[in-house]
């Protein structure tokens, strides 16, 4: 019976190994604080697509821990900047937001907002001889997520980068006092600017959520605070930029591995690029575990779970269990049936999905016919973040051939 | 580093973060028992971390969930 660690030797460089053996022997296991981690694809997929579940309130959660974090003088903004993350609210709130949301979403042109991002941000990499992958899979959705908002020109790469990195961390397991105030210090910039953007008067540009959301109507809702408009700019910017850079560093991490691979994707029709496009995913799944709670008591694999117990969803595992995927650890790019949940499921699912899966499938064939030049450099080997709950590469150099 | 300087310092640092006297905090007395926060856990592994010098992964308090269990570990782990 193998024990969930994500402290496990090795973990952080490939928890693969040690998912399989914990979905092999302990598949459905107590956590260290209490938690229940299922790490089977039947098991995620039954509770993703259950009605029975609620999210886990994180802004709620920091409302509790924020007298541990902060001394008295402190403002504390992680309560208020989580507030209304989407995938942490539920009932009519979760309905209420996710359709302002998507309504907002709906009006930006993503096909031609995906197809300026590679244009503008691949002819920067042409003259390089060698530079680090993790730079190539963040200018791109570096570039879309920035025009999506509609930050300003005078805010940084690095400013946003960093941003963005804190807040999709702020979800992290095992996280310290110092880790949650660092994160405090980025949401404080973040309402600043975001301040400014909304302020009347300001300049805007259209086809931005910063022009789009104020103007949507919310019915039977009074619109939108202040704060909460800051706050779900914050998590729709981190949702977009974060998840999109993890999923294209692991993905061409796979690619450049695998020239004939890439050669395939040079030489696939509209239909082979779908069909990669899901087993990529599959394979990066860049959001590696999702937190539903349990409504009412239930029984699930003849484990009693009572009403108010968490549940850790290894949505990773899920996508790599043989039960259901044949060869999990192999990309095949013509995988027929292919039930991955790289996107969790049910009324949670994310928001961004098909906007997602429209920048993978635009992006593959022009990165893969830049990247059959290049190799990883010798004795390079990916190094990997030390995130849990989101998995993504901090660097792989490569060269030209 | 001994297991005396360990089992001390986590005495100290607990005796802060739960605002009791160092006097009341019992060795072999699992970290639940002070009423800490799992946050506080996590805090104290990275400074355990800062005064040890070696890595101590946050889990570790859970694993070995008294100071004298904590304490023993670190040192062993050492050698």
């Amino acid at each position: 019976m193998v024990t969930w660690n994500p402290y496990t030797p090795g973990y952080f460089d490939d928890p693969y190994p040690h998912l399989k053996e914990c979905r092999e022997t302990n598949p459905v296991q107590k956590g260290i604080h209490g938690e229940w981690i299922l790490l089977r694809h039947k098991h995620v997929r039954q509770v993703l697509k259950s009605d029975q579940f609620d999210a886990s309130n994180l802004s709620n959660y920091f409302a509790s821990k924020e007298k541990i974090i902060f001394d008295q003088n402190a403002c504390p903004f992680l309560a208020r900047g989580t507030r209304q993350w989407i995938m942490y609210l539920n009932g009519a709130e979760h309905i209420t937001t996710s359709n302002l949301a998507g309504l907002a979403l709906r009006r930006i042109d993503f096909t031609a907002l995906i197809e300026e991002a590679i244009a503008v941000c691949l002819p920067g990499f042409r003259n390089i001889a060698s530079f680090n992958l993790v730079d190539l899979a963040s200018v791109i959705p570096f570039y879309l997520s920035k025009k999506m908002v509609g930050f300003g020109e005078h805010v940084t790469y690095e400013k946003l980068r960093n941003f963005s990195y804190k807040l999709a961390v702020s979800q992290d397991l095992f996280l310290s006092k110092k880790d949650y105030r660092e994160v405090n210090a980025e949401f404080e910039w973040g309402f600043g600017e975001f301040e400014k953007m909304l302020a009347p008067g300001a300049a805007r540009q259209d086809q931005t959520l910063a022009a789009l959301l104020p103007e949507i109507d919310r019915p039977s809702a009074s619109p939108l605070a202040a704060d909460d408009m800051h706050s779900l700019l914050s998590m729709l910017f981190m949702a977009s930029f974060e998840t999109t850079k993890d999923a294209l560093s692991i993905i061409l991490t796979e690619l450049i591995k695998r020239p004939s691979l890439m050669e395939y994707v040079i030489g696939a029709d509209e239909r082979q690029i779908k069909v990669l496009t899901e087993e990529l995913l599959r394979v990066a799944c860049p959001l590696q575990y999702t937190v539903r709670v349990c409504r009412e008591d239930l029984e699930l694999d003849g484990t009693f779970l009572p009403a108010g117990t968490k549940l850790f969803l290894g949505l990773a595992s899920a996508n790599r269990d043989e039960e259901v995927f044949e060869q999990p650890d192999e990309i095949l790019p013509g995988r027929g049936d292919n039930p991955q949940v790289a996107f969790g499921g049910g009324v949670h699912a994310c928001l961004g999905a098909r906007i997602a899966r429209l920048e993978v499938r635009t992006w593959l064939k022009p990165l893969c016919r830049f990247l059959v030049d290049y190799q990883v450099a010798s004795n390079e080997k990916p190094q990997w973040q030390r995130t849990i709950f989101m998995r993504g590469l901090r660097q792989l150099t490569i060269v030209r051939k | 580093m001994t297991k005396q300087n360990v089992s001390h310092w986590l005495k100290t640092k607990i005796a802060d973060e739960a605002g009791i006297n160092e006097q009341e905090i019992s060795e072999s007395a699992s970290f639940e028992t002070f009423q800490l926060d799992s946050l506080d856990m996590v805090s104290l592994s990275h400074e355990l971390e800062n005064f040890t010098g070696k890595t101590i992964e946050p889990t570790v308090f859970w694993e070995y969930n008294s100071i004298e269990k904590l304490s023993e570990w670190v040192t062993k782990n050492e050698s």
